[in-house]
């Protein structure tokens, strides 16, 4: 680490640029929402929370993106190891699409499944009810955190090499035991990161479910809807509260990510 | 028979890796298959282990046909090139990994593993992590992993291809030392020649996926049946010359013919002879070798303990000799000298 003296005009204007940066972009908000939430004390805050339309939203969103992580946990190993060990024509195509949530508007996947499942839907006779219900949002949801745990996998499986599992195999070692006890070990850490990600997107989801939602007080309603609702019903104790809860939830995961960051773990 | 192998071949889509190719090899040898790279070496150890399917023919170990058998029922140890050691394993857990999944019950398990710490002389280091060893410990540790379980053949790929020369030589000892202690069967391939020479009973030379010619380190460097293997094991002198019943022309120079090269008669042959076989004089009646004629020292080069010379012939033909650094000395030679060169011991190949 090579240490630089702030001491030029020009490194104090850096410095100064991005302290006013973060003034702005962190600080001020993070202190706005804390001072308008405890504005009268704690109980106020409390008694927000458990109103039964936020303990429905707060269920809600912890039913979704712990559902939508497990799914891409399994669903995203799937593809990894698929996109990183098996050539099939349209392997680059596939590989180029996984990154598709990340670049469209969840607001645009939102409107799209309400095209293909509404009501007057091309697909409004498919079995599953998914406009409008939780099961619509959890599909959104999946695929809004898709990418995740494909993008963090797949790199620690292509650095695996072929040998490690074929001198498991001379050594008496099935498939799947090699899979347990050589590959699993590799890419855990991957995963568990790739896991965490998903679960901060999903929790912060706004457009695609607020869209296939329809965000029906006590029913659709997740803790983001719910704060933009209580915003427009002049409910500013409400819409404080569930934002400070759902600001605290990302401080956490915002320290587990950074204790699980790659690298940080190597040569224990 | 420890291995034996019946036309085993291998295509990778339409191109050949291995043809019709049949070896045997009896119990406790250390075998090594040299050959370039590209010449289908790895394949065979590959073929061996079960990793790849073979097209045709049938492999035994030990007397049992394992052709259709998946690797984890072959009893083959394997050591890779870059050794592929279990990274998130610690030595000790490398080490024990098949023993484990063969249940063998925590007190012998741990009792082996300490015998095999003990062979490669790593006693001390069972509790480190792969990443914290240097690569010729890394190499041990893989070679102790494939022992582990007995297995009837070991096979190793290049393994000491990824060390710095320093200690190669050190680990080649070590693992003949190993593998003599053990009697364990083992295939080691390379395209080293040196390592081949130092470690082989036997070697094989490969190439294009032909197995050339099989014998001893010496066999195949005075006396080899092709012209491959003369070339590929160590520098050779080729000289176009014609036998007939009772004497070798190399132009017009008569040489004796030796013993087998009757087998000759009548044919245009190659005259092989090792730098080190050729014999230089200042003048014609000090020579004692077969006089193949006059010539010119064109290059000189220092190698050590020997001197690396290129003499041009009269009549055109370079000449290959390594002498010792004290006869050259002797000699006077410098470039442009003139000396006579003779032959003390010569081979024939066939032309083509």
């Amino acid at each position: 680490m090579r240490e630089r003296n702030v001491n030029s005009w020009a490194g104090g204007l850096l410095l100064g640029v991005v302290l006013l940066y973060a003034a702005a972009l962190l600080f001020a908000p993070i202190f706005a929402l804390l001072s308008g939430a405890f504005r009268d004390g704690i109980e106020p805050v409390l008694n927000a929370l458990t109103t039964p339309d936020a303990l429905a939203a707060l269920r809600l969103t912890a039913t979704l993106a712990i559902s939508a992580a497990l799914i891409n946990a399994i669903l995203g190993l799937i593809c990894a190891w698929v996109l990183v060990r098996h050539e099939f024509p349209g392997r680059r195509f596939f590989n180029a699409l996984v990154d598709l949530p990340f670049v469209v508007s969840p607001v645009i996947v939102g409107y799209v499944m309400i095209v293909l499942f509404g009501r007057m839907g091309w697909l409004k006779d498919f079995p599953v009810q998914l406009a409008f219900s939780v099961e619509g949002m959890l599909l959104v949801t999946v695929f809004v955190s898709l990418p995740f745990v494909i993008r963090e996998v797949q790199p620690t499986l292509a650095a695996l090499t072929n040998e490690q599992e074929e001198a498991a195999y001379t050594l008496g070692a099935s498939q799947w035991l090699t899979f347990r006890r050589i590959i699993f070990p590799t890419i855990r850490h991957a995963l568990t990161y790739g896991v965490v990600l998903t679960l901060a997107r999903a929790l912060g989801e706004f457009g695609a479910i607020a869209v296939i939602g329809g965000g029906v007080q006590g029913a659709t309603e997740t803790a983001t809807i719910y704060v933009f609702r209580s915003m427009h019903d002049r409910n500013p104790i409400s819409a404080y509260s569930m934002a400070v809860l759902l600001g605290l939830i990302a401080v956490l995961i915002l320290v587990m990510m950074n204790k699980l960051r790659p690298g940080h773990r190597k040569g224990h | 028979m420890s291995i034996e192998l019946e036309n085993v071949a291998k295509h990778y889509g339409a191109e050949a890796v291995l043809h019709d190719f049949s070896l045997e090899i009896p119990q406790g040898e250390l075998f090594v298959l040299l050959g370039p790279s590209g010449s289908g070496k790895s394949t065979l150890l590959r073929l061996i282990a079960g990793l790849t399917p073979l097209d045709s023919g049938t492999i035994h170990l030990n007397g049992r046909d394992v052709t259709s058998l998946p690797p984890q029922k072959r009893r083959t140890g394997f050591v890779f090139q870059n050794y592929s050691l279990f990274q998130h394993m610690t030595v000790a857990q490398n080490i024990a990994f098949g023993l484990e999944i063969e249940r063998v019950p925590r007190p012998q398990r741990e009792a082996r593993v300490r015998e095999l710490l003990e062979l490669i002389e790593l006693a001390d280091l069972g509790d480190r992590l792969p990443s914290q060893l240097s690569g010729g410990q890394q190499q041990r540790v893989a070679v102790a992993r494939a022992l582990a379980q007995n297995p009837d053949v070991l096979l190793l790929d290049e393994p000491f291809g990824a060390l710095d020369v320093k200690i190669r030589g050190q680990l080649r000892q070590n693992l003949r030392a190993i593998q003599k202690q053990l009697n364990v069967t083992a295939i080691l391939v390379t395209h080293d020649q040196d390592e081949a020479f130092e470690l082989a009973d036997r070697i094989g030379v490969i190439d294009s996926g032909h197995l050339l010619e099989v014998g001893t380190p010496d066999q195949l460097y005075r006396k080899p049946n092709h012209r491959f293997t003369a070339t590929f094991l160590g520098s050779v002198n080729l000289l176009r010359g014609t036998c007939n019943g009772a004497s070798l022309y190399i132009e017009d120079v008569q040489l004796p013919i030796l013993n087998g090269m009757e087998y000759f008669s009548g044919q245009a042959v190659d005259v092989m002879t090792r730098p080190e076989s050729v014999f230089l004089t200042r003048k014609r009646e000090e020579q004692r070798g077969h006089v193949l004629g006059r010539g010119t020292v064109i290059s000189m080069a220092f190698a050590g303990p020997m001197e690396k010379v290129v003499i041009r012939l009269e009549q055109g033909t370079e000449l290959q000799v390594l002498m010792n650094l004290n006869r050259a000395h002797e000699l006077g030679l410098h470039l442009g000298a003139e000396v006579w060169a003779g032959v003390r011991d010569y081979h024939l190949l066939p032309v083509g």
